[in-house]
């Protein structure tokens, strides 16, 4: 074994492992922190998230037509993202449509939790049904060619190849190369941006203050002249735009299809929980713990064994668990930390 | 005029209506089902009516009772079971004795703290996993590869070949075993906690009952399945040995006479063990365990201060509830004759439960199964009715403008106009009625 083994292995697993784990942990994230918001404003589990992640996404699709349709594109833009502030925007409104008609007469009443939570199972179904009305019930690709400079250019197969060449210089052996492709490199771009803002918002400005606030003690931010409602508003508008950002770009990575998000459902409320509840950035960390979980336990560990060893048996998957399993890994380490530490790593409110 | 009379004429208008307008064996199999499913809603009554439990896993423990019919009423693949049993067998015994042994031997350091004994015994489990996966797999790997005399079984363990009226009852223990663990780990936490990780259990249990294709055939799925009575088709064997009955009287056509004759007999079943279940849960509500169980569920700080063990009633209500949830899903498995693990969706088997019981009004036994049927119905109906509305709608739009195409997906779109219709149900119902439409005493 010597140390070019090590490099090959190591470019191996970031490219296999690494970041697949950093891309599924980025949209668990988004999710996770827009659940973990309404927990701590509104202070329900809310169900349809993932529903409107398929909304965001379905609205992406339809400007992404329109747009390819109309021939406009900002190549090396992907298309999709052009249509991203239009999603966000039909997000946003459904959110605050759904909260005046449905969750604002509840809170008027005090209503307890499972009141809420049993509303939005409701606001689920409606969203499932409408997303499959409009949007049809089959999948489709977020299939971009676009004209640019007289070349037809498939946009969802652009990638970045890092080859290292120094590198391959100076070490005979190494074969690997870095490849990241477009949807990957703007989820993180997109994910990292929105997390510094979502940042700067809570703790730099006035109303991120007062958000926080309400989070810790509503009663006592309502007699401090905290206008809760607008609160409510704010909330629904920053967890509806990282929805339409999410599940866009998950669109965009996979396919777009009607169940696309209520799938994901359960590893982001297991990301918020994790996280624990109302803490944002836990919910990030919960996110990235959940993705890379889900990932390591099914990544099968024989390339990157046979790079290292050559006493490896090739023949018998090295997956810790099958791959069919890979949903189950979320909720076995979702009842973990419920047994272990129901507050979540971040010390959040019990439920 | 009351209420459970309004609630019979919905009904008994809803049946009709599916008796007139489609046909009288679907209204037969459209009641058939809903009677199943109100054993379902019943034992969630039981959760959340009595106790205020929200159990989102209603899935699962249907899932288990429908895996328990196909275990005890299938018949049996000698071949599989010589190849793998014996294998498989002792796995699953290394398994539990694995778990057993760290079990005691966390209690054995109880002294040490918690934290230590929870990371040790976490290690230790996933290191006996890791050491029996092998012989495990190896045993699956045996069973699927094994020559069975009906090719059509190849790779499946198969059943026990007993009555199915057992697989219902086991279906029932296998669901409250499971329920069991789940509330040990789960109850104690607060509602929305229990929600999340039961959904979660149940998604578990689904993603396995679905890929163990030993076990349950998987996407192949097992058919046919038993009913407790006999079924259309040896009505109709019997029919045709026996001389037709007629039904016209009843606007049934003479070749649907078989299947309508099996229908009602099952109706009269599942009907029997309905009125059965409901008149057990009246007497438990009335009782003082019944009381005890309200008042945990208005007053959990008050119960616990008054000396009642809440957490160990509530995982009894939880164990009860789901003993009812795997019956219904044995039920519902027999009247479909066919097992399929992907047809286990949260939509179908939680959320729909879950509509039917609010609808119906929660804590009240008879709004549970009137919810289950209404519902049931609803759902079932609604489909046809959007899909003439749609189909209709588009060819009127089509003739007004003329360039206009409808989607070539129209039909499973306008399918979809069910959803819809059960969550404005449900949130109609929540803001409008939140006691249901029978609401508790």
């Amino acid at each position: 074994m010597e140390f070019v083994d090590w490099l090959n292995a190591s470019v191996y697993l970031f490219n296999k492992g690494l970041l697949n784990a950093a891309k599924i942990g980025s949209i668990y994230a988004l999710g996770a922190v827009g659940i973990t918001l309404v927990f701590g404003i509104l202070r329900f589990a809310h169900f349809a998230h993932g529903d409107m992640m398929t909304f965001g996404a379905m609205v992406a699709l339809g400007g992404t037509v329109l747009l390819r349709e109309a021939g406009i594109n900002l190549h090396p833009v992907p298309t999709g993202l052009l249509a991203l502030p239009l999603a966000a925007a039909a997000t946003i409104l459904l959110a605050i449509f759904v909260d005046k008609n449905v969750y604002a007469h509840f809170r008027a009443r005090r209503s307890p939790p499972v009141v809420f939570v049993m509303t939005s199972i409701g606001v689920t179904f409606v969203l499932q049904g409408v997303v499959r009305l409009i949007g049809g019930t089959g999948d489709r690709q977020f299939f971009f060619v676009v004209e640019h400079a007289g070349q037809r250019i498939r946009e969802d197969k652009e990638r970045w190849i890092v080859n290292f060449q120094w590198l391959r210089d100076h070490f005979e052996g190494f074969r690997e190369n870095l490849v990241i492709t477009a949807p990957q490199l703007w989820l993180f771009i997109f994910t990292a941006v929105a997390l510094v803002c979502l940042h700067y918002f809570l703790t730099r400005t006035r109303t991120g203050k007062a958000m926080r606030a309400v989070s810790d003690n509503e009663d006592l931010a309502r007699i401090s002249g905290i206008d809760v409602g607008r609160m409510v508003s704010v909330t629904w508008i920053i967890a509806a735009t990282l929805c339409a950002i999410a599940g866009t770009l998950l669109a965009m990575d996979t396919q777009y299809k009607p169940i696309l998000a209520f799938s994901i459902l359960l590893p982001m409320f297991a990301a918020a929980i994790i996280g624990g509840i109302g803490k944002p950035f836990g919910a990030v960390l919960g996110g990235f713990i959940v993705g890379a979980a889900e990932t390591f336990a099914v990544f099968d560990w024989r390339p990157v064994a046979g790079r290292l060893f050559e006493s490896v048996d090739m023949t018998q998957s090295m997956a810790l668990v099958p791959a069919e399993y890979k949903l189950a890994v979320p909720f076995v380490i979702l009842v973990l930390v419920l047994v272990w530490r129901p507050t979540g790593l971040f010390k959040g409110q019990v439920l | 005029m009351k209420r459970t009379t309004i609630a019979t004429m919905l009904v008994l208008g809803l049946f009709a209506a599916a008796w007139f307008l489609l046909s009288p064996v679907t209204a037969l199999l459209y009641l058939a089902t809903g009677l199943a499913t109100a054993v379902v809603v019943l034992g969630l009554n039981i959760q959340w009516g009595y106790a205020g439990l929200f159990n989102a896993g209603i899935l699962g423990f249907v899932a288990l009772g429908g895996y328990a019919a196909v275990m005890i009423s299938v018949p049996s693949v000698p071949a599989a079971l010589d190849a793998g049993g014996a294998g498989l067998a002792m796995a699953l015994a290394k398994g539990a004795a694995a778990l057993v042994l760290i079990w005691a031997a966390g209690k054995a350091v109880a002294w040490l703290p918690r934290s230590v004994v929870n990371t040790a015994q976490l290690l230790l489990a996933l290191a006996a996993y890791v050491w029996i996966k092998p012989e495990f797999l190896a045993a699956v790997e045996a069973i699927e590869s094994a020559e069975t005399a009906d090719v059509t079984m190849k790779g499946f363990i198969g059943g026990m070949g007993l009555p199915v009226l057992l697989g219902w009852a086991v279906g029932g223990v296998l669901a409250g075993l499971v329920a069991w663990f789940v509330g040990k780990v789960t109850l104690g936490l607060r509602s929305d906690y229990l929600a999340i990780a039961t959904l979660g259990i149940a998604e578990i249990i689904r993603t396995f009952l679905q890929n163990a294709d030993w076990l349950t055939r998987g996407t192949l799925t097992v058919s046919p399945i038993d009913w407790p009575v006999p079924g259309p088709r040896e009505v109709n064997d019997w029919l045709a040995a026996h001389g037709p009955v007629n039904l016209e009287w009843l606007g049934i056509a003479a070749d649907q006479s078989g299947t309508a004759i099996g229908r009602m007999m099952y109706i009269i079943v599942a009907a029997l063990i309905l009125i059965a279940l409901v008149l057990m849960m009246e007497r438990a509500l009335a009782s003082p365990w019944g009381r005890m169980m309200r008042a945990i569920r208005d007053n959990y700080d008050a119960a616990a201060a008054m000396g009642k063990n809440v957490v160990r009633r509530q995982l009894e209500v939880f164990v009860l509830g789901a003993i009812l949830m795997g019956i219904g899903g044995a039920m519902l498995t027999s009247l479909a004759t066919l097992f399929n693990p992907s047809a286990y969706h949260p939509p179908r088997y939680t959320f729909l439960i879950w509509a039917m019981l609010i609808v119906g009004g929660s804590g009240n036994n008879l709004g549970a199964v009137f919810g289950a049927l209404f519902i049931y119905m609803l759902w079932e109906m609604s489909e046809p009715i959007a899909q003439f509305l749609f189909l209709g709608g588009a060819d009127a739009l089509a003739a007004v403008f003329p360039g206009w195409e409808p989607p070539a997906d129209l039909a499973s779109r306008a399918s979809q106009m069910r959803v819809i219709v059960i969550g404005m149900a449900l949130i109609i119902t929540m803001r409008y009625a939140p006691k249901g439409v029978i609401p508790e005493r």
